[in-house]
């Protein structure tokens, strides 16, 4: 029992009794086991996990007291079970002694001492056969029915009832896990039971025979409702069994004559008496004593067995935790090989540098020339080379393999005139590695002016990290840092940021054309307004507005954002005011005047909220930004159309009331009654998307009204803008913002354009 | 077959290694989490180069080791090494002349770490190891087209002399092109294909991979055929233990009660307050421990649809919206909220029938009244009742614990995404709510409410002597009840 003793035997039962103990021990004080000793040592034990497990519990600090414990809680069920075979000796000794305790002048009834002695026990017997048949649930039953079970139970409250504290708790509980469930619970239930009786039986039978000894009784047999005839053939078959045993029994006529009417007593026949209590002894011996000896030493044996074939349950909770550290099924070796200080830089220039030094050579002046490299299929069958208005290819081709890469480099190296520029095509998908890398500085080597990388695919990766996982923040910046990677990769093949371009072919739009040009044309991403689209350079005007502010505080007075609004308008300023008729803005200073003033804004926000599309409308946000844009755009037209300092308007009391007035139709306009969800907050979020919104629409100048919400519509994706968490705080998100709307609102346009 | 030998020199022999290369980026460290279940092995991103050494791991079966997995810096500039080892040789390598090749390159400047000129040396790192290997696995991103660089990396691959078992990773996405991948590598001769996501495993995935191994190498069938038997048994191993937690908590919760004077609708409401909270953090233990079975840290968990954040369940197990998101009928729970509170007014003789049915059908959503006997009769007749967590609130529970579990098993350690659930698991979430075993489940939930003491939901635990085995005994009859709803779910 001691857990140091037997260290390096194999586990016994008691171990592992031991080791059910430890893991309620560690259910009930989850802090206090100090086990990570324990945790090595039983890790290093020869075995497999269960045993592992019965070793770490022996190795526990609390082991000894746990088994301390186990030992007085099963020393406590012991008693009772002793205490229970003096209990079953008594009470078989009386029993026997108030069976044949008649009085003189009667005879014994010979069925009645059978009843009382082997009847009550006989009932049992066939219970406890038949709650064995059921496997799953016989203990269970057996620990509440039988006397085995009480005896158990009541050995477990002795323990309780004496030791408080923790340890014993464990110890009786995990008494029961073992003792009161399974096959162990089964037959050790059914050993003390047959035990009990078997006492019972032996100390009956022994005041039997004391009696029958000493006392002179007569037996005999009564019937009221039976007859004769089926008596005499009961007792028969009841002394078949001990006749065979050997045991002398009553012969026919005896039985016959030993029926007593109840009157006078018959004459006392002394072989017959002989017989009859030989029956009553034989009975006891064959229908009492011998069956429960033959059980009780089938259940020892199976006792026994069960407890050395008891087995740690692995797949409960709380021995299941331990296989991660008892068991590693993974040991991890480190690294085995580190990385490198640096990783290599000169892509390849060495093998590049005698091209570069024939193509410095050649003076340049043929067509652009245009690679694609790893570009998927969909894009060479239907966008190769890309529809640049007004340019013509020298397409090179597709570039997959080592013998395409051979046959571009020659034919670079082996053409009379250098081409006026180089675009190299990528796509976005493809990871960028050194391999890509060292081809693209050969490619630089090859020509004298800087090749142009053009980075399509960027939807298509879009659509894959939205499938991996959509709806995650992770995603702009999955995107970002691949853009990043492409920027290292390209900066160390010697091509510079400004000739790297985002631009996807697959969804080539009238705007990223003219980038594209544009960048063809000058060599350089171009300042000038004149090439740069307006709504790029709106975007730009927005960044760097929320750039400012966002040092500022959040709040955004109302002439800081009318300025913005007027600055984006006058990007537009050459063209044809079209979009004052569109917002229904006059184009004289006079109806600009302060006193109609107010009720304009509010015609030109209703306006603009108008043409927002159903989806937006519902978004209280995209509404209150649909009419600051239309009431700033107002504001800017008059700033415009006179150039006053916008701050010097007199019109900021009506414009928070105007836009009121579309956002919150049922309402009375009441401004500064509830500042809280007043529309206009002046937040960044809002100013960046009015702006925007005002942008767009100048964009869009000359379009039919239905084509202007259905571009809106495609446009805006974040409907739930509405969620705080989708805001913008500061110029970063503004900016990444601003670039997938310009995305979209580019795909839109192409798509009005060309339907 | 060849049995491991005692002496242990003959034992070391057998355990098999193997080294994972590919293109940079295309998940072989995920690949490696995966087989380890390891998720703080490496580093896994997006990105190019984000691993540039070689670390491996020992997988152990019963406690020995038996494959050695080596995680290697990706094969970025094949074409380049390509070249480099035909420009040694003037032209295409020779088959049986490609071992010696690789040998001369890995012993020259090119291939040399501290030298600038090692332009290949992370190439070099990886095919050394590959050259330790007895086999090595080449994983593709599925999603990419076959390009020369592939056909470069596996000519320079099959110049190492050494079974490549081809793993085609990310085959869950639509972009993915398996069968163009298969015909490309059986023309290079390799047949032996594994098909994995790192994403997204099931579990047959990793067993095939492991089965594909096997073909491939005779003199390693013995250890790796323990593998897959020992994986086997541990995962099944693992659901059972998980749904041994699982029932735990519901036995815990289910048994869990408080007496409060019974038509104070104030005070109940009050009383309720604690019983919930108790039952809410209960239910964060439970799933804490499964996390924590499954080898999964806490902030892998943040999610959309499977609300878990921060290893937490976003929406409140007692809100009307977490018995909508799973199905239960919130409406039913009304009802049972309602009956419970008519049978306290029969108890008291009906004094307030209106007052608790409504207010029964008020908090229906969340808790029921549950009688028992004993002490609980005199607590009645006091007026006071018993307040117990209901059916519906039970099964919400055992479905959310369930449709994590579920999501768990069939996740990879690679995955960087938090856990969600997809269209497939809102159909499992379908699946367990037509799930009709309600019967048996509530005849339970109705033994466990006889036994207060079996909760554990209180300050002090004490386990009485007798109540231990058959709270055992449920538990496991519970579990088995989870156990086959999981699998309800995952047939479907």
């Amino acid at each position: 029992m001691d857990p140091a003793s037997d260290h390096h035997k194999l586990p016994r039962f008691d171990d592992r009794l031991l080791a059910e103990t430890a893991a309620v021990w560690e259910q009930l004080e989850p802090f206090a086991a100090d086990d990570r000793q324990a945790n090595l040592e039983a890790r290093d034990f020869e075995g497999d996990f269960e045993l592992r497990l019965v070793e770490r519990a022996r190795l526990l600090p609390i082991a000894s007291t746990l088994a301390d414990a186990l030992r007085h809680v099963r020393g406590a069920i012991s008693l009772v079970v002793f205490l229970a075979i003096i209990a079953a000796l008594l009470a078989g000794a009386a029993t026997a002694r108030a069976a044949l305790g008649t009085p003189r002048d009667e005879p014994v009834n010979i069925f009645h001492v059978l009843a009382a002695t082997l009847g009550p026990q006989t009932i049992l017997l066939a219970l406890w056969i038949g709650v064995m048949f059921k496997r799953h649930s016989a203990s269970g039953m057996l620990s509440i029915v039988s006397l085995g079970g009480l005896a158990v139970r009541a050995g477990q409250w002795l323990a309780r009832r004496v030791h408080p504290g923790r340890a014993y708790a464990s110890a009786v509980a995990g008494c029961s896990r073992t003792f009161l469930r399974g096959s162990v619970g089964r037959w050790t239930f059914s050993s003390i039971s047959h035990a009990l009786w078997l006492s019972f039986n032996i100390s009956c039978l022994s005041m039997l025979v004391f009696l029958l000894s000493t006392r002179q009784y007569s037996f005999a047999w009564e019937t009221t409702i039976l007859s004769a005839e089926s008596y005499e053939p009961l007792t028969r078959a009841i002394a078949s069994v001990p006749r065979a045993a050997g045991f002398l029994t009553p012969s026919d006529d005896q039985i016959a004559a030993g029926r007593w009417n109840g009157t006078t007593p018959p004459p006392f026949d002394a072989s017959a008496s002989q017989a009859w209590s030989a029956l009553l002894v034989g009975s006891l011996v064959v229908y009492g004593i011998a069956p429960r000896l033959l059980l009780l030493g089938l259940s020892l044996g199976r006792a026994r067995a069960a407890r050395r074939r008891y087995r740690l349950d692995t797949a409960r909770p709380e021995f299941a935790r331990w296989r991660d550290v008892l068991e590693p099924t993974v040991h991890s070796m480190g690294v085995v090989d580190p990385s490198p200080q640096s990783l290599p830089t000169g892509l390849g220039v060495a093998a590049a540098h005698q091209t570069a030094a024939k193509a410095s050579s050649r003076k340049a002046g043929g067509l652009p020339a245009v690679i694609g490299y790893e570009l998927p299929p969909s894009l060479h069958a239907n966008a190769w080379p890309p529809a640049i208005h007004g340019t013509r290819w020298h397409d090179l081709g597709m570039v997959d393999s080592r013998d395409d890469r051979r046959r571009v480099l020659s034919e670079l190296a082996q053409a009379t005139q250098e081409p006026a520029s180089l675009v190299i095509v990528c796509s976005l998908t493809t990871t960028p590695d050194r391999g890509v890398g060292s081809f693209l500085a050969e490619l630089a080597a090859a020509v004298s002016i800087p090749p142009l990388l053009v980075l399509t695919g960027g939807q298509r990766l879009r659509d894959r990290q939205a499938q991996n996982a959509s709806g995650m923040p992770a995603i702009a910046s999955t995107i970002e840092s691949r853009l990043a990677d492409w920027h290292a990769m390209a900066a160390s093949a010697g091509i510079v940021r400004s000739r790297v371009l985002e631009l996807d072919l697959e969804h080539l739009t009238r705007a990223s054309q003219s980038r594209l040009a544009a960048l063809l044309a000058t060599g350089h991403l171009s300042a000038s307004a004149s090439h740069e689209p307006r709504f790029d350079l709106a975007c730009s005007r927005i960044i760097a507005f929320a750039d400012e502010r966002s040092n500022d505080s959040r709040q955004v007075d109302a002439a800081a954002q009318a300025t913005l609004h007027a600055e984006i308008a006058r990007l537009y300023g050459d063209a044809p005011p079209r979009w004052r008729t569109l917002l229904h803005l006059p184009s004289d200073a006079a109806a600009l005047a302060p006193a109609s003033l107010a009720s304009r804004l509010s015609a030109s926000a209703e306006r603009l909220s108008a043409m927002l599309p159903d989806r937006l409308k519902r978004s209280p946000r995209w509404l209150a930004a649909g009419a600051t844009a239309g009431a700033l755009g107002c504001v800017a037209a008059a700033a415009l159309i006179s150039p006053v300092a916008i701050g010097a308007l007199p019109i900021w009391s009506g414009l928070g009331a105007a836009i009121a007035a579309v956002t919150q139709p049922g309402r009375s306009v009441k401004p500064d009654a509830s500042p809280n969800d007043s529309p206009d907050d002046g937040s960044l979020d809002r100013v960046v998307r009015s702006a925007a919104l005002f942008a767009m629409l100048l964009e869009l100048q000359g379009f039919d009204e239905r084509i202007i919400t259905r571009v809106l519509d495609v446009t805006v994706t974040d409907a739930d803008a509405d969620d705080p968490a989708q805001h913008m705080r500061d110029a970063a998100e503004v900016e990444r913002w601003l670039d997938e709307l310009r995305h979209r609102f580019d795909l839109a346009l192409a798509q009005e354009v060309r339907s | 077959m060849s049995e491991p030998v005692t002496s242990a020199g003959a034992s070391v022999s057998t355990v098999l290694r193997v080294a994972v290369v590919g293109h940079t980026n295309t998940g072989k460290t995920s690949l490696l989490r995966t087989l380890t279940r390891d998720e703080s092995f490496g580093e896994v991103s997006d990105r190019p180069a984000t691993t540039r050494h070689v670390e491996g791991a020992t997988l152990m079966v019963r406690g020995r080791p038996a494959v050695e997995l080596y995680d290697t810096p990706g094969l970025e500039d094949s074409t380049g090494l390509l070249d480099l080892l035909e420009s040694a040789a003037g032209g295409r390598v020779a088959r049986g002349d490609g071992l010696d090749r690789i040998r001369r390159f890995l012993a020259s400047a090119d291939a040399d770490a501290a030298s600038d000129a090692g332009r290949f040396q992370q190439e070099a790192k990886a095919l050394r190891q590959v050259l330790a290997s007895d086999v090595s696995l080449y994983v593709i991103d599925a999603r990419d087209r076959v390009l020369g660089k592939h056909r470069d990396e596996l000519e320079i691959l099959a110049m190492c002399a050494r079974p490549i078992v081809p793993v085609l990773n990310f085959t869950a996405s639509p972009e993915a092109q398996i069968q163009l991948w298969r015909d490309h590598l059986s023309r290079a001769n390799l047949h032996a294909v594994a098909e994995f996501d790192t994403v997204v495993v099931d579990d047959q995935t990793e067993r095939r991979l492991l089965e594909k191994m096997r073909s491939l190498l005779d003199q390693h069938q013995a250890t790796l055929s323990g593998l897959i038997q020992e994986r086997e048994q541990l995962r099944a191993g693992l659901i059972t233990t998980s749904c041994r937690v699982i029932a735990d908590m519901l036995i815990d919760v289910a048994a869990h009660q408080v007496s409060v004077p019974a038509m104070d609708r104030g005070r109940m409401d009050q009383a309720m307050e604690p019983l919930r909270q108790r039952v809410r953090e209960r239910e964060q233990r439970c799933v804490e421990q499964l996390l924590q079975l499954h080898r999964f840290s806490k902030d892998d968990l943040a999610a959309s649809d499977l609300p878990i954040s921060d290893g937490r369940w976003g929406i409140d197990l007692f809100s009307p919206a977490a018995m909508k998101q799973f199905g239960v009928r919130a409406g039913s729970a009304a009802a049972a909220g309602a009956v419970a509170g008519l049978t306290i007014d029969a108890m008291v003789g009906g004094l307030t029938l209106g007052a608790a049915t409504a207010l029964g059908a008020a908090i229906g959503g969340a808790l029921g009244l549950a009688h028992t006997h004993g002490r609980r009769l005199v607590d009645r007749v006091r007026g006071h009742s018993e307040l117990a967590v209901d059916d519906s609130t039970l099964r919400l529970l055992m479905i959310r614990q369930s449709a994590l579990l579920s999501a768990l098993t069939r996740r990879g350690h690679a995955s960087v995404a938090p856990i969600r659930m997809g269209s497939a698991d809102q159909t499992r979430t379908h699946a367990y709510t037509s799930h009709r075993n309600s019967k048996a489940e509530k005849s339970l939930f109705d033994e466990i409410r006889q036994h207060p003491g079996w909760s554990r939901l209180q300050a002090a635990p004490n386990p009485s002597a007798w109540s231990e085995s058959s709270r055992l005994n449920v538990q496991e009859e519970l579990a088995r009840i989870v156990q086959s709803m999981l699998q309800r779910g995952a047939g479907e």
